[in-house]
């Protein structure tokens, strides 16, 4: 006959195993780091708009003039030895750009028109007012006729990676919020720079206007992530509690060290593979803590449940053998719960994109370390646990079965 | 139980999903898209739009009137009946016997009883909307967009209390990064809304919560602590003051709007406005109250306020304040009995009060109070006061982060994950795999109603980790099929192996989810934003799991499996 799959046998492979990828992770953990996304590192945000450009202005003559936009009305404001004089340049009575273009170039101004537009919604961007120079400014207005949908501003920007953009107001205004991580010691220049000149090449640097440009901070401060280790550590110490009450001590002790080692080796995969770390990052390390424990807990009653039968039949524990044979008897189930976890969860690995495909990357691994620790760890450990602690001795009730009907 | 008892609770429950569920599916399939758009504005809006429908109206059926006298009421106008009628009977007249324009415009006694008619059948209409939209399962940023705000660190205002200092620029982002805690805990007070807030340049935060663009809302989060104060009210100057300017409001205030006073108002006195909100929930100035400018009590004594109705069924506030503040009010409400008091918010009077009786622990306060600003002011005692005051610099609506095309494809990915859940288990359980389906649909639909009824904001990852907690939920039915397996390979009958088999699972699926929810729980509540978000969606998934599977499946099996062994019921496709 052949002999049944002993799962002990293999626990230092597996224990090596893990051991070694754990410490991977925390090898490349100081080495380089997380790849931190824009929700736990800093990024640069812009606002753009695309509009076409009405004309460009340039002015050489007496003093200084300034060209300010508010409220999409124009103003021509010359500081000269003879005084201040200031001209609003109506949409109502110069209807179009070239009327504009050629009301300024009235007032002393050097304006070539490009495109002939409504003159009501003249943009104003970064560096409005401006102060005129022989260097051309250029003067943009917003039309409903821009031909660029928000999937065009995703797909120009797509060499960036996971560059977050967001219409802002009516969607026919064409304005744009871009978002992404910066590297370390990037400047807010080298940022616009990769951002602009991705734009440019899809709508014409002419067409865009900057409306706003920053760089923002983290959506996660440190203090968040500490609270949230130590919320971690607490409902450790409190399961911890729950399992030796329930059962005994070695099965708590082993299970919370199987816990630690699906949430490391979470942390540790996601620092192999370069993986973003984002919000869904910490989502998928949660769903997984759950995920496991239950798996283990289901394991380990079975091999309570073998021990007091074994001891209620007055013979001779094997601890070993009866936690082999629980892992067996279990096994259809582990294997239909991982089953059933996993395609749920596959498909959106496989076919979405983005954030939510990596959240599913990370679940799909959590779900194969967490049956896996189940199933090999977990027992191990109780292997040695129970030799400390033993688990083979009468407890004084226990209940047998009991129904909620 | 009884079975019946067993088949009333199941119905009870799926019920009370239902109506958990109500609000949802109202305003994501029967409330007008047009409805939508106008109660996104701020109640400003909504007042100018409603004025605007009501004159459209007006002339629609005037001019109606003019060309067809007997033409049938427009659909759009039906609702007017019920006014007209009641118009009708207010007079003392009959109800016509067919409703045309003619005779539904001549109930109305006036034009303006009939733009009046339209303007609060719209005013309602929107403002249950807007209502309904702050109490339904949201979508997230990502897949829906939101209210994107930029308030920027008020250096004068901090100046002005600080003896003219003005923060340095490290200083200043120390203390907006405190701002943006105490913003994370107001907005996200149980972890649900899933805003996005970020330090922006040195001086700014930006903050982008899920759901329509209103400006009360950020009103609400920016409030500041210690803005409420109790204060005695001097009747005989409130009387003067109101006699010159009420008829003159221009005299009242200077170009900043902060109102002028009279020279007549002794030292030690200070004017305030006394604002009431009208239907649309606009503050609108009722009249001028002096007041003593000695702080009775201020905000820092309240432990809790909570909106509740008095007598005559108006909010009012149930202040509770700390033992320190209550022998503050007693000692102050006694000694001054018959004076009246009044309760200052953010420099406006809300309320104005008799003091009947010595009070202590607890203040009733029934005034102009709205149920919203009752509870955004409890949040606001519940959190701390602002290192740096914010001003809102700028509010705009923002689309999804994620495109259409991303969203969908992702949806599609989630719904095929479900289907293959389902389809595993027929094909491997058989007819006992469509009973663990139908518990399982049964647990996600509970799901959802609970996250509905919490307005749970709904993230592609939230609803990825939904189908997850379900592919986990259904767990507890393999552990209970493989029990009745082995039950009926060690030779016990079926009705036997079925019992046996719920029996033996219960602790272990007890024990396994016991452990989840525990570590659920406790992320609930020490863990912030995402994780808090999470930890919810866990603990309500795993504990509908426990109900659906030892509770629902049980019962299912029950009316399939009897104890004459004349019916049973199949664990795998072959039959033996």
């Amino acid at each position: 006959m052949k002999r049944p799959f002993d799962v002990l046998q293999y626990r230092t492979v597996a224990m090596g195993a893990s051991g070694l990828f754990i410490l991977a992770g925390i090898i490349l953990f100081f080495v380089l780091g997380f790849n931190t996304g824009i929700d736990f590192g800093s990024g640069y945000s812009e606002r753009i708009q695309i509009a076409p450009v009405g004309f460009t202005v340039r002015y050489e003559g007496e003093g200084t003039a300034v060209l300010s936009v508010s409220d999409g009305v124009i103003g021509f404001t010359r500081r000269s030895a003879a005084g201040t004089e200031e001209h609003l340049l109506d949409p109502s009575e110069y209807p179009s750009s070239a009327d504009i273009a050629a009301a300024l170039s009235a007032l002393g101004a050097e304006t070539e028109v490009h495109s002939v537009l409504p003159s009501a919604n003249a943009v104003s961007g970064f560096g409005f007012p401006a102060t005129l120079s022989s260097e051309p400014v250029r003067v943009n207005f917003s039309t409903d006729t821009v031909d660029c949908t928000i999937e065009d501003v995703r797909e120009a920007l797509s060499p960036l990676g996971n560059a977050n953009v967001q219409t802002v107001g009516a969607d026919d205004e064409a304005i744009y919020q871009i978002r992404i991580a910066v590297e370390d010691g990037e400047t807010q220049n080298d940022a616009s720079g990769k951002v602009n000149a991705l734009l440019a090449a899809a709508f014409g640097g002419e067409n865009i206007v900057v409306l706003q440009s920053d760089f923002v901070g983290p959506k996660f401060s440190s203090s968040l992530f500490r609270d949230s280790i130590l919320a971690l550590l607490i409902a450790l110490v409190l399961i911890l509690g729950y399992v030796a009450v329930r059962f005994r001590f070695a099965y708590a002790a082993s299970s919370i060290l199987a816990l630690f080692h699906d949430v490391l080796a979470m942390l540790s995969f996601v620092l192999i593979f370069r993986l973003e770390v984002s919000s869904t990052t910490i989502a998928a390390v949660l769903t997984i803590i759950g995920y496991s424990i239950n798996n283990t807990i289901v394991i380990f009653d079975r091999v309570r449940e073998n021990v007091k039968a074994a001891l209620e039949d007055g013979v001779k524990v094997d601890v070993d053998a009866l936690v082999s044979l629980s892992v067996r008897q279990s096994l259809t189930r582990t294997i239909m719960t991982s089953l059933t976890t996993l395609v749920a969860i596959v498909p959106l690995a496989v076919l979405g994109s983005g954030d939510i495909k990596l959240f599913a990357i990370n679940l799909t691994w959590g779900i194969i370390a967490g049956a896996y620790s189940s199933n090999f760890l977990a027992p191990a450990f109780l292997h040695y646990f129970s030799r400390m602690f033993p688990i083979d001795i009468e407890k004084k009730k226990e209940e047998e079965e009991y129904s909620l009907v | 139980m009884k079975k019946t008892g067993r088949v009333l609770l199941v119905l009870l429950v799926i019920v009370v999903a239902a109506l958990l569920l109500y609000p949802t599916i109202r305003w994501y399939f029967f409330v007008p898209e047009s409805t939508k758009t106008a109660a996104a504005g701020s109640n400003e809006n909504i007042r100018d739009y409603s004025r605007g429908q009501a004159s459209r109206g007006v002339r629609a059926l005037t001019s109606l009137l003019q060309e067809d006298r007997e033409a049938a009421i427009p659909e759009d106008f039906m609702y007017l009946r019920k006014d007209a009628e009641a118009a009708l009977k207010e007079r003392g007249m009959e109800r016509p016997e067919e409703w045309t324009v003619y005779t539904l415009l001549s109930a109305f006694p006036s034009e303006s009883a009939l733009f009046q008619a339209i303007e609060d059948h719209t005013r309602s209409q929107l403002l249950d909307a807007k209502k309904l939209s702050g109490n339904v399962l949201q979508l997230g940023l990502d897949l829906r967009g939101g209210m994107s705000v930029v308030l920027e660190a008020d250096t004068a205002s901090y100046a002005a209390s600080h003896d003219g200092e003005v923060p340095s620029g490290s200083e200043l982002t120390a203390m907006l990064q405190d701002d943006i805690d105490i913003l994370t805990s107001r907005i996200d007070q149980f972890g649900v809304s899933e805003p996005d807030i970020r330090l922006q340049g040195s001086d700014q935060i930006l903050v982008e919560v899920p759901g329509e663009t209103d400006p009360e809302r950020v009103d609400a989060f920016l409030r500041g602590r210690g803005s409420l104060t109790f204060q005695l009210v001097d009747s005989s100057l409130s009387e003067r003051v109101n006699r010159d300017y009420m008829d003159n409001l221009s005299r009242a205030f200077d170009e900043d709007g902060s109102i002028i006073a009279p020279s007549y108002i002794p030292s030690g006195y200070t004017v305030a406005g006394y604002y009431a909100e009208d239907e649309y929930g606009i503050e609108e100035l009722q009249s001028f109250v002096v007041l003593r400018s000695e702080v009775v009590l201020d905000g820092s004594h309240l432990v809790s306020a909570r909106m509740e109705r008095d007598q005559n069924g108006r909010p009012a506030v149930n202040f509770r304040l700390d033992s320190e503040g209550a022998d503050i009010f007693y000692a102050f409400t006694s000694a001054n009995i018959g004076e009246r008091l009044a309760v200052v918010m953010d420099g406006r009077v809300k309320s104005v009060a008799t003091i009947n009786d010595a009070i202590s622990g607890d203040v009733q306060l029934s005034g102009s109070f709205t149920e919203e600003e009752a509870q955004s002011l409890a949040v606001i005692l519940r959190t701390s006061s602002l290192p740096i005051d914010l001003i809102a610099v700028s509010e705009q609506g923002v689309g999804a982060t994620l495109g259409d095309d991303s969203v969908r494809i992702a949806m599609q990915a989630i719904a095929i994950g479900f289907l293959l859940v389902i389809l595993t288990m027929i094909i491997y359980y058989g007819p006992a795999g469509i009973i663990a389906d139908v518990a399982l649909l049964l647990n996600l639909v509970m799901m959802v109603a609970v996250l509905s009824a919490l307005h749970f904001t709904l993230t592609l990852s939230s609803i990825a980790g939904l189908v997850l907690t379900l592919g986990m939920a259904i767990d507890a039915n393999v552990i209970i099929y493989e029990r009745i397996k082995e039950e009926m390979a060690a030779g016990a009958d079926c009705y036997d192996s079925v019992s046996l088999g719920f029996g033996r699972a219960f602790w272990t699926i007890m024990d396994s989810n016991v452990t989840t929810i525990i570590a659920a729980i406790v992320l609930s509540i020490l863990g912030s934003s995402t994780v808090k978000g999470f930890a919810n969606t866990l603990a309500i998934g795993v504990a509908c799991s426990l109900f659906t599977s030892l509770f629902v499946s049980h019962l299912l099996f029950d009316f399939f499996v009897t104890d004459d062994g004349r019916r049973g019921v199949w664990l795998s496709w072959r039959r033996k």
